[in-house]
């Protein structure tokens, strides 16, 4: 086996998957190979990293976490559903209020605004009266109506 | 107890057969992201987005396939879209990295390394072009490898996991060994 053909099979190696014969084969030329056994060496150490990786654990608080995230998404989903139903309500009754109230105001703005038309004169009649509430006679149709 | 038991608590909203189906899973789920993040927190988080997803979803869970496939499907899918929107920021990470001089990763591999500093950089330097490589592997062989090799997957799992054949598994997991070990050889002869 020559170096080409061991650097095409190297990684099986480190793996333990080749045939017998071709693992014999290319041990005998690393023990020869120095070249080749530093690549082998090299690509061992790196695919064992894979291992050490493995080895590490998520922290031990990691459910508590969990647990309080569900908590929190069913909390405010609850008060979204409230808002959500009560928004679709109150949104066309309020449009529909300020509809009506928009219709009303206009009508009685409409209504309080008179017209002057042209030639009109200006007369003011006065829907005010004195009141008299005294039924009784006054001093001084008393003394005119002396008899 | 069966998964299927558990799930049928779940439903019923038990919290007792969530944190046994947690305790079950915590760790293949864990495994499974940290072979796509090569980064504790971020395998964390998506751990935690996985069983939020497995909780609310739970319901939709038709047994048509194990529930340990269905849920190496969800870590897979939420890895492969963290990995995804991570590209989009890519640019800052690497500003940040600039800043910092050095990466997150680097502090878990020298917490499973011991204190020697030359070891430690040398196995930072290993650890970072072997990520790399992984990463730059197409989609499906980085899939098949990562569940192979991080999570112990089998063919016949890994073949479900990722509904496709046997054999298709067999080819993805060799082609991935062999451009891996292109590109960490190059690595090793240019350095």
């Amino acid at each position: 086996m020559n170096c080409k053909e061991v650097n095409k099979n190297l990684i099986f190696y480190v793996e333990g998957e080749l045939q017998p014969e071709k693992e014999t084969e290319l041990q005998e030329h690393l023990k020869d190979c120095h070249d080749c056994n530093v690549l082998f060496l090299n690509l061992k150490e790196t695919l064992a990293i894979i291992t050490q990786e493995k080895a590490a654990k998520p922290n031990p608080f990691l459910f508590t976490r969990i647990q309080e995230e569900i908590n929190n998404l069913e909390e405010p989903r609850k008060v979204f559903v409230l808002n959500s139903n009560f928004i679709k309500i109150l949104q066309p009754v309020t449009l529909s209020l300020l509809l009506v109230l928009g219709v009303v105001f206009g009508i009685s703005m409409g209504n309080s605004i008179q017209y002057q038309t042209p030639g009109q004169s200006m007369v003011y009649q006065s829907d005010e009266f004195y009141l008299n509430d005294l039924q009784q006679e006054t001093i001084e149709s008393f003394l005119l109506t002396e008899e | 107890m069966s998964d299927s038991g558990l799930i049928d608590r779940i439903k019923k909203g038990d919290q007792q057969a969530f944190k046994l189906l947690f305790d079950k899973y915590h760790l293949k789920v864990f495994n499974t992201c940290m072979g796509f993040m090569h980064n504790k927190n971020d395998a964390e988080d998506i751990t935690q987005d996985v069983f939020i997803e497995v909780y609310k979803s739970v319901n939709k869970f038709r047994r048509e396939s194990k529930f340990s496939t269905w849920i190496y499907r969800i870590a897979v899918n939420k890895s492969l879209n963290h990995i995804r929107d991570n590209k989009k920021s890519n640019w800052l990470n690497n500003i940040e990295t600039l800043i910092a001089g050095t990466k997150n990763n680097e502090v878990e591999i020298k917490d499973t390394l011991g204190t020697d500093p030359e070891i430690i950089f040398e196995n930072t330097e290993k650890a970072d072009m072997l990520h790399r490589a992984i990463d730059s592997l197409p989609k499906n062989q980085k899939i098949a490898f990562t569940l192979n090799k991080y999570e112990d997957l089998s063919y016949k799992q890994i073949s479900e996991v990722m509904d496709i054949s046997l054999s298709s598994v067999e080819s993805l997991i060799h082609r991935a060994k062999k451009n891996l070990q292109k590109k960490l050889l190059n690595y090793y002869k240019i350095n």
